[in-house]
């Protein structure tokens, strides 16, 4: 069959028209619709970041209930503080002439960065160590606990004793003193610090 | 039920029915002869234009062929037809196939009724006229074709010829004898009678021995039975038949019009009913799927007037859509838009909740974490107390109840678990003499330390040597004290492993043994204590 468009064209015109006009309005309500919901998703997006920053925060609260009574503390201590080599040996000479120990010897090393350790160190935390030792002749063994607990009681870091030797002996020092022991001791004065800016990063990559 | 109209067409005269819900009525009767047709019909279009329209064919030089083809499908079949419609119809506009039966004999062919108008100049005025007042024609029927339905309510015989005659006009009556066979049209013709009382049944009568001559000639009669007559006619000409006699080899079986449409179920109160109305009623209560005829002119702007209806459902279709698209969207948007709502009423809060929290930590130098780290390593580094006074409270624990073990040096030193001098790595060159038994650390120096998987745990290993006073030579017993301050100090619980290193006599069977027994040997021992890192860092 032959189509005669004259016959067709008033109502394939309406068609035409009625499908684009339709088509427009249909497309005109999708837009506001996805423009709506990605600001949803947007929004969403920033409630579980306020929500992640609050469980966050309550982790950090109870980490903070947890170790702020024991970072004061440790603070306290002057863990965190700088070196205070004159404080050490201010303390030693105070404790030797108490103890009056004539025969005092101490060697302090250079700080030192804590690197291959018995120690697991977090990545953001730097530890560093002073070695200190002495040599002492004693007239008491006493007066090791005294030295050592007398530099332990200094806010000036942490002291570990890593070795100690005490062996008893009689000598008479040429001054007219005598002493009873002989002690040799190795220590470290421990201090640290924190690298906030690590920490964030990690958190970050976390 | 909405109206629809047929074009009732004769060899005289257009007749228009309106048929609804039950009824049939004539609108308008337009005689050719009418000058005043024409006008009169134009009058009628626009509302023609709004109803539904068919075209029933009542004509007289409408021709009946019997064909016998071979038994062919598909398209051959459709070819075959076509070359024979072609042969008796050139025009090929109005012309009609139905297949009437297959023989069961010989070649098996199928019997084919062909059916149509050479020459349609005798209607072509009035399908112009429709086609050009831009009138649908749903389809073209003639009205021979569609007896056999008419005659449905009538029970008759398998063959019957029918008379479907009209009212008299000018001194005539005009009939139609339509001959049926098993359902099927094998001929139908027109004729008229005179109307004049003394004429019209002897007249009649020869019409139907004609007819009985010619069907029983060609052998289409089944020998010995009498032919069946329906005759549907006016009244007043079934009067003039009803007294008279029968035509030979005949039965008459008269129906009254009126009583054939009630059993279509058709009602006509304005005018005397007839069979073209009644045919005109049954087609548009059972039209036939398949137009009879389909005149180019109509058909072509039929199909148009298809596609333009298809176009407006397809257009209200699309409307109805958008309308639902868009109201759902509008929906969904609403919806979104209270979610935002919601939503940013939630991250208010959440941002209010959060400062309100916030505030703690506004002033803060240290962050927890730090807090947390710091406190930790500096656990880890004094998790081991070795400072003198820790030492010596557990040396002197013990050593205070052996006074006669002197200790003359004690060393210590912080070593991680595992690393250095592990009480399993050295020789205990003692425990293994019988006369001794066990050294007192046998099975401390060889059980697994318990504290393998503390990260970080350092042991504390003690080293205390001393001499035995007030030694009177006896070596066993100073021996078994030896033994004995080494298991004192195994039982602390701070004390991970005792071994003694030193004994005031060496009675291992490996070493070589020698001593002057005159000289005055002070005996002395050696023992390493190591501590429990565990417990240790516990106390700590």
């Amino acid at each position: 069959m032959k189509i005669e468009y004259d016959l067709l064209r008033r109502r394939f015109i309406i068609f035409v028209t009625v499908v684009a006009l339709c088509l427009i309005v249909v497309l005109a309500s999708v837009f506001p619709i996805n423009s709506k919901r990605e600001y949803n998703i947007i929004i969403e997006g920033e409630i579980q970041s306020v929500h992640a920053k609050m469980t966050r925060q309550i982790n950090d609260m109870a980490l903070i209930e947890a170790y702020q009574h024991d970072y004061d503390g440790i603070a306290a201590q002057g863990f965190f503080s700088d070196e205070s080599r004159l404080l050490w040996i201010e303390q030693l000479e105070r404790t030797a002439s108490r103890l009056k120990l004539n025969r005092l010897q101490y060697h302090i090393d250079p700080q030192e960065q804590v690197q291959n350790s018995n120690f697991t160190i977090p990545a953001n935390v730097s530890l560093f160590k002073s070695p200190l030792s002495f040599e002492a002749g004693l007239v008491h063994e006493g007066d090791l606990v005294d030295i050592v607990n007398d530099l332990a009681g200094l806010a000036a870091g942490l002291l570990v004793v890593e070795h100690c030797k005490i062996t008893k002996t009689t000598a008479k020092l040429s001054s007219g003193s005598t002493y009873n022991f002989t002690a040799n001791c190795d220590m470290s004065w421990y201090k640290a610090t924190y690298q906030e800016g690590m920490a964030e990063q990690m958190s970050d990559d976390i | 039920m909405k109206s629809v109209s047929v074009f009732y067409v004769n060899d005289s005269r257009l007749t228009v029915y309106v048929c609804r819900s039950g009824e049939v009525k004539i609108l308008d009767v337009f005689d050719f002869s009418d000058s005043s047709a024409k006008s009169r019909f134009t009058e009628y279009v626009e509302s023609f234009k709004k109803t539904k329209n068919y075209m029933l064919l009542d004509v007289s030089v409408e021709d009946y062929h019997q064909e016998q083809l071979p038994h062919v499908k598909g398209y051959d079949r459709k070819r075959l037809i076509e070359r024979k419609l072609v042969k008796y119809f050139p025009d090929g506009e109005y012309c009609y196939s139905a297949l009437v039966k297959r023989l069961k004999v010989g070649r098996r062919d199928d019997i084919y009724a062909i059916s149509g108008i050479a020459d349609s100049s005798a209607i072509n005025q009035v399908v112009d006229g429709v086609a050009s007042s831009g009138i649908e024609i749903s389809g073209v029927y003639s009205l021979p074709l569609i007896t056999e339905s008419l005659m449905s309510p009538v029970v008759h015989s398998d063959q019957v010829l029918v008379i479907f005659c009209e009212d008299e006009k000018g001194g005539r009556y005009s009939f139609r004898q339509t001959f049926v066979d098993n359902g099927n049209l094998y001929f139908s013709r027109q004729t008229s009678i005179s109307s004049n009382v003394d004429e019209a049944a002897d007249q009649f009568r020869k019409e139907i021995g004609r007819t009985w001559q010619y069907l029983n000639n060609k052998r289409i009669l089944t020998a010995g039975d009498r032919m069946q007559v329906i005759l549907v006619t006016p009244p007043a000409f079934g009067r003039l038949l009803r007294n008279e006699a029968v035509a030979s080899h005949s039965d008459y079986l008269f129906v009254d019009p009126v009583e054939l449409a009630l059993n279509h179920g058709c009602r006509a109160d304005s005018f005397a009913i007839n069979c073209s109305a009644i045919a005109s009623f049954l087609l548009v209560k059972n039209t036939p799927a398949k137009p009879h005829y389909q005149p180019k002119k109509l058909t072509v702007f039929h199909k148009h007037q298809q596609i333009n209806r298809f176009l407006r459902n397809a257009s209200v279709f699309v409307v109805m859509a958008a309308i639902v698209f868009t109201a759902m969207n509008f929906k969904a948007y609403n919806t979104a838009v209270q979610k935002g709502e919601d939503l940013v009423y939630r991250k208010n809060e959440a941002i209010k909740a959060l400062n309100l929290q916030d505030s703690g930590f506004s002033d803060r130098d240290t962050s927890p974490q730090n807090l947390q780290a710091m406190v930790n390593i500096y656990k880890t580094v004094e998790s081991t107390d070795s400072y003198p006074a820790f030492i010596f409270s557990i040396i002197s624990k013990s050593f205070s109840k052996y006074k006669d073990l002197a200790i003359s040096d004690i060393e210590w030193r912080v070593q991680p678990v595992g690393d250095g001098d592990n009480p399993t790595d050295s020789i205990d060159e003692y425990s293994m003499n019988p006369d001794f038994g066990p050294s007192g650390d046998g099975e401390s120096g060889i059980q697994p330390s318990s504290d393998q998987g503390l990260p970080n745990a350092q042991d504390v290993v003690i080293n205390i040597e001393g001499s035995i006073q007030s030694f009177n030579g006896n070596y066993r017993r100073a021996i078994k004290r030896v033994k004995s301050i080494s298991s004192h100090l195994r039982a602390q619980k701070l004390v991970k492993s005792v071994l003694v290193t030193k004994l005031p006599l060496n009675v291992d069977p490996s070493v070589k043994t020698s001593r002057t027994l005159s000289s005055a040997v002070m005996p002395v021992f050696g023992i390493r204590v190591t501590l429990n890192a565990r417990v240790l860092s516990n106390e700590n």
